[in-house]
C-alpha cells in the first residue's frame, strides 16, 4: 500500500454535493449582496435630508392629492413644488467653486439653469424653495454652520435672494399670515433660518412672515413673486425662503409637518400637487438618519419599533415565525443515531514523520539534507537489487554496487545513473544548490526502480 | 415526521417573498396569504395520507460470523406489515450507527421492489468482536415530499467478528504443509531426523552406519534404519498486545495480522504433528496456553485468540519473557510476535529475546509498515518531501539496525508486509523444524 493509497479520495457524489453546496451559498451571497446594491442604490437626494420624497408621502398622507409626474396639459391645473439645489441657476456644466468642496459638497448638488427653471414656471403655478444646504448634508446626513450654501454664492435671477436670521442653530419662529392679517398655529422651527433678502423681499408680495417671540417681523418666508422675476411670466410662482420647512430633516422638526401642510393646501387650494423629485442624478447619500447639529431633536420611543411588526412587515415576521418552527421541527426529530468519533489509531507514524520533517527543514541545511536522502535513496535501491546480505558496507560502496548491477544489466542507465549520482553528491558549497541535481537523480532512481525493482523484490526478501 | 427539506425551501421563499411587500408598498398581499394556505393544505394531506411507521416491517439479516479485515454483505428488507394488501414503502433511506470497529455506509437506498424495498450493504470488519446492530432508522418521503416520516426499527443482528483464518480455510497451509512434508524437503527430514521412522533394505550406496544388524541378522538381508524429524515439539506463540500492536497497518491493527499469521502456525504446527502454545502479554502476562496437539487444540487456540481485547498499555517484554522463560520446562520453539519504535526502547527487548534465545528457539515476527516502504520509493519534487523521505529512512534504518541485531543473536526474524507473514513464518518454521533446532 503506497501513501498515497492510505488516503481514501471523497466519492465522486460527495464532491458533487460539496460543489452544489458551495455554488448555493455563493449565490445566496451574491442575491445578498445584489438585494442590498438594488435598495441601496435607490436612496438618492431625495432620501437625503434636504430631499423631498417625504414631503410628497406626508401630503398624500394628509390627503393632499398628489401627482407623481405632470405634462404640458396637466400642468396649468398642477402646482408644482420645485426645490432648487443650484444657487446660480447656472446650470449643468457651469463651474460653482468655492475651494472647499471635497470637504462640505457641492455648492449646487442638483444644477438647474435659469431657463430651465423659467421654462417650468412658464408651465403653471410653481413654488419654488430656494437652496440653502451644500451637497455635504447629502452624505454627513447631519447639520454643521459649515455646509450652509455661502450667501454671496448665490444668485437669483440678478438678486441676492436670502439672508440670513442672526438665530444659529435650531430655532422658532412664529409664522404670521401678511394675506389673512393673522399669526399661524403652528410655528415654524428652522436650523440658521434664512428669509427673503429685501431686494427680494421689495420686488414680491410677502404671504408668509417669521416672526421671533416678541412678534416682531423677521423677514418673508414665503412670497408671491408673480410676474416679477422674469418677463413673460404669466402662471403663478411663489418663492419659499427656508427648504428646511419642507425637506426631509425639517419635515420632522417641531410643528413643521403641520404647517407645510397648512403651507401648500393655503396656496395649491383644490389643485394637485406636483413634488418635482429626480433621483436620476445627484450624489449617493447616506440615509437621512439626523437631523441637525448632529443631534436629532425627534422624541425617540420604544413605540417607533412596533412598525416593524406592523403590516406588511407582519407577514414577512409570520413567514420567518413559521420557518423557524419548522426547521426547530426539523431539527428535533433526527434520522439515525450520531456516529461514534473513534480517534484514528494509524496516524502515530505519519505524525511522527511530519514533526520530523519539520524540524529537518526549519534545520535549514538543505545541502546536507539532500546528501541523507541521495545516501537513504541509494541504499534502499542496492538492498533491493543486491540484497543487504552481499552488500559491502562503506562510504560509497552501494552506488558502486548499483553501477556494476546496471552496467552489466542496463549500460545506458548504468551511465545515466553515475553522472546523475555525480552530480547530486559532487557539488561544493557556492556551485549551486544540491537541490537542483535531485530532480535528474530522483528520475533515474524511479526508472532503475521501474525496470529492476519489481523483480528484484521477492526474490531478495526471500534471500535475507 | 418532520418537515421535510422541499418543506422548509418553500416556506423560506414564502416568507422572502412577503419581504417584496415591504419594498413594493402597493403590492396585494392576497397571494402570499394564499400561497402559505396551500402549503398547509398540502402538508395537512400529506400527513394523512402518509402511511406511518407501524404499517412496515424491517426485515434484517441473521446474525453471522466474518473473519476480520474482510467484507461482508447484509441484506435489509423493508416490508408491509399486513402481508400484500399493505402499501408499499417506496424508496427510502436508512443509516446504521456502525459501532466502532465496523466500516459501513454513513446511509444506504433501500430500494423499491416487487412489494417491498431492499438494500445490500457491504460491511467491514477492521477489528475483532461482538458487534450487535441494534437499530436501523428509515426515512421515507410522504406522497408529496413536503414531510420526512422518520422511523427507528429494531435490530437483532449482531456480527461476531474474529480472527481471519482463510489461509487455512482455504488449504492454503495444509498444501503448503503437504509439500513441505512430500516435497523434496521431505527426504531431507527423513534422512537426517533423529526420529526412527522405517527399516528399507539396504542398497549400494547407502550409508553403512544405518544398517541395523539385529534386524538384519533376523531377515537375512541388510536392512537400514531410516530416521526422520523429531515430532511433538513444542510451539509457543508469544503475541505482544501493547499499545503498539494497535497501530493500524492496511487497514488492520498490528495485533490482528499477528493472530492471523500465528494462527495459521499453530494450525501448520498441529499439522505437523507438534503441540501448539499461546502466550499473550503487555504490561504484564495475560494469557498462557500450554502446548497442545490435536484439532481441538486450534479451536481452543482461535477461540483464545479471538478473545484478546485491544490494549492501549505499554508493553514490558522483560516481565513477559522472563514469565514465559519459567513457564517453558523443555526446549521449545518460541514465536514472538511484537514491535518496536526505535533501537533505544527496543534495548530491552533485544536482551531479554537474548536470554530466551539461551534456552529456547526464538523466532521474531515484525510488520514492515507500507507507509514507510512507499516514502523510500516516491520520488521527492520539493525540499519538504525529502525531509520527510529522510525521517521515514531513519525510522526504516532504526527498524533494520534492531532487526539485524537480533539476527545476529541467532534469531529467526521474519519482517514482512502484512500479506507476506504467513508464509514467510510458516516456511520458517518447517525450515526449523527440520534442521531440528528444536
Amino acid at each position: 500500500m503506497s501513501v498515497g493509497a492510505s488516503v481514501r479520495p471523497p466519492a465522486r457524489g460527495a464532491g458533487l454535493g460539496e460543489n452544489a453546496k458551495g455554488a448555493g451559498i455563493l449565490a445566496a451571497v451574491v442575491l445578498v449582496v445584489v438585494l442590498l446594491v438594488v435598495l441601496g442604490g435607490r436612496r438618492s437626494l431625495e432620501d437625503s435630508a434636504i430631499g423631498f420624497a417625504g414631503l410628497e408621502h406626508w401630503l398624500a398622507v394628509k390627503g393632499v392629492a398628489t401627482v407623481p409626474a405632470i405634462d404640458a396639459a396637466t400642468a396649468t391645473a398642477t402646482i408644482r413644488i420645485l426645490p432648487v439645489y443650484d444657487p446660480r441657476l447656472a446650470g449643468e456644466g457651469a463651474r460653482q467653486e468655492d475651494g472647499a468642496e471635497n470637504e462640505r459638497g457641492a455648492l449646487a448638488p442638483r444644477p438647474l439653469s435659469r431657463a430651465e427653471f423659467v421654462e417650468r414656471a412658464n408651465a403653471g403655478p410653481m413654488l419654488a424653495v430656494l437652496p440653502k444646504w451644500r451637497g455635504g448634508i447629502v452624505t454627513r446626513a447631519a447639520a454643521h454652520p459649515d455646509l450652509l450654501v455661502p450667501d454671496h454664492a448665490m444668485d437669483f435671477f440678478g438678486e441676492r435672494p436670502v439672508a440670513r436670521l442672526p438665530q444659529r442653530g435650531l430655532a422658532t419662529f412664529e409664522v404670521y399670515d401678511a394675506d389673512y392679517d393673522q399669526l399661524l398655529a403652528e410655528a415654524a422651527t428652522l436650523y440658521s433660518a434664512q428669509v427673503l433678502s429685501p431686494a427680494l423681499d421689495e420686488r414680491c408680495r410677502p404671504i408668509l412672515v417669521l416672526r421671533d417671540e416678541g412678534s416682531q417681523d423677521l423677514g418673508t418666508l414665503l412670497a408671491d413673486c408673480t410676474g416679477t422675476l422674469f418677463e413673460g411670466a404669466e402662471n403663478a410662482l411663489f418663492v419659499l425662503s427656508d427648504p428646511d420647512v419642507l425637506d426631509n430633516a425639517g419635515l420632522a422638526a417641531g410643528d413643521n409637518a403641520a404647517l407645510a401642510v397648512s403651507l401648500v393646501e393655503g396656496f395649491a387650494g383644490n389643485a394637485k400637487v406636483f413634488v418635482e423629485t429626480d433621483s436620476t442624478s445627484g450624489p449617493a447619500t447616506a440615509a437621512a438618519r439626523s437631523a441637525f447639529g448632529g443631534e436629532d431633536p425627534r422624541e425617540r420611543t420604544i413605540g417607533d419599533l412596533d412598525r416593524f411588526f406592523a403590516y406588511p412587515f407582519s407577514l414577512f415576521w409570520i413567514g420567518v415565525v413559521l420557518v423557524t418552527g419548522l426547521a426547530l421541527w426539523r431539527g428535533s426529530r433526527r434520522f439515525g443515531r450520531p456516529q461514534e468519533d473513534v480517534e484514528p489509531a494509524e496516524a502515530s507514524k505519519r505524525r511522527t514523520i511530519d514533526a520530523s520533517r519539520r524540524i529537518l527543514m526549519l534545520a535549514k541545511a538543505d545541502d546536507a539534507l539532500v546528501e541523507r536522502h541521495v545516501v537513504d535513496r541509494v541504499e534502499a535501491l542496492a538492498s533491493a537489487l543486491i540484497g543487504t546480505g552481499r552488500r559491502t558496507h562503506g562510504p560509497g560502496d552501494d552506488a558502486a554496487a548499483i553501477r556494476r548491477f546496471l552496467s552489466r544489466r542496463a549500460p545506458e542507465l548504468g551511465e545515466k545513473f553515475a553522472a546523475a549520482h555525480a552530480a547530486v553528491t559532487a557539488l561544493r558549497p557556492g556551485e549551486g544548490s544540491r537541490f537542483d541535481a535531485l530532480a535528474k537523480f530522483e528520475s533515474v532512481i524511479q526508472e532503475t526502480w521501474h525496470d529492476f525493482g519489481r523483480a528484484a523484490g521477492p526474490a531478495r526478501q526471500d534471500r535475507r | 415526521m418532520r418537515p421535510s427539506r422541499r418543506l422548509l425551501v418553500i416556506a423560506s421563499l414564502i416568507a422572502l417573498a412577503s419581504l417584496g411587500l415591504v419594498v413594493f408598498a402597493d403590492a396585494p398581499a392576497v397571494p402570499i396569504q394564499a400561497m402559505w394556505g396551500l402549503v398547509a393544505v398540502f402538508v395537512a394531506a400529506d400527513l394523512v395520507l402518509t402511511p406511518g411507521r407501524k404499517r412496515f416491517v424491517l426485515d434484517s439479516p441473521p446474525t453471522r460470523e466474518m473473519f476480520v479485515g474482510e467484507a461482508a454483505d447484509l441484506k435489509f428488507r423493508l416490508r408491509p406489515a399486513s402481508g400484500e394488501r399493505g402499501p408499499h414503502p417506496g424508496s427510502a433511506m436508512a443509516r446504521i450507527a456502525w459501532p466502532p470497529g465496523l466500516d459501513g455506509p454513513a446511509q444506504f437506498l433501500l430500494a423499491p421492489a416487487e412489494r417491498d424495498s431492499l438494500a445490500t450493504v457491504t460491511v467491514k470488519a477492521g477489528r475483532r468482536g461482538h458487534f450487535p446492530i441494534g437499530e436501523v432508522a428509515v426515512l421515507r418521503s410522504s406522497r408529496f415530499r413536503l414531510v420526512d416520516v422518520v422511523a427507528t426499527y429494531p435490530c437483532e443482528t449482531r456480527l461476531v467478528v474474529v480472527p481471519n483464518v482463510r489461509a487455512i480455510t482455504s488449504g492454503e497451509i495444509d498444501v503448503q504443509i503437504a509439500t513441505e512434508t512430500f516435497g523434496s524437503r521431505a527426504s531431507l527430514m527423513r534422512g537426517e531426523g533423529s526420529e526412527f521412522h522405517q527399516l528399507r533394505d539396504f542398497v549400494a550406496g547407502m550409508d553403512s552406519r544405518t544398517i541395523d544388524y539385529k534386524r538384519s541378522a533376523r531377515h537375512g538381508a541388510l536392512v537400514a534404519r531410516e530416521m526422520r524429524a523429531e515430532k511433538n515439539h513444542n510451539v509457543v506463540l508469544a503475541l505482544d498486545n501493547g499499545h503498539l500492536m494497535r497501530e493500524e497497518i492496511a487497514g488492520l491493527p498490528k495485533i490482528d495480522h499477528m493472530i492471523n499469521a500465528a494462527l495459521a502456525l499453530g494450525w501448520a504446527g498441529i499439522q505437523g504433528g507438534d503441540l501448539v502454545g499461546l502466550y499473550a502479554f503487555d504490561a504484564r502476562p495475560r494469557l498462557y496456553l500450554p502446548p497442545r496437539g490435536g484439532r481441538h487444540a486450534f479451536a481452543q487456540l482461535r477461540s483464545k485468540a479471538a478473545e484478546l481485547s485491544y490494549r492501549s498499555i505499554e508493553t514490558n517484554h522483560t516481565l513477559a519473557m522472563t514469565h514465559l522463560g519459567q513457564r517453558l520446562t523443555r526446549r521449545c520453539l518460541v514465536v514472538v510476535f511484537s514491535d518496536f519504535v526505535d533501537t533505544t526502547t527496543a534495548e530491552l527487548l533485544v536482551e531479554n529475546v537474548e536470554v530466551l534465545n539461551r534456552h529456547h528457539v526464538v523466532a521474531f515476527v515484525s510488520t514492515r509498515d507500507p507507509m514507510l516502504q512507499a516514502y523510500g520509493r516516491r520520488a521527492a519534487t520539493d525540499l519538504g518531501e525529502v525531509a520527510a523521505a529522510v525521517a521515514a529512512a531513519g525510522l526504516e534504518r532504526e527498524r533494520r539496525l534492531v532487526l539485524d541485531r537480533l539476527a545476529r543473536l541467532g534469531v529467526f526474524v521474519v519482517d514482512a508486509e502484512p500479506g507476506g507473514i504467513t508464509a514467510r513464518l510458516v516456511s520458517t518454521y518447517l525450515n526449523i523444524k527440520a534442521r531440528e533446532l528444536i
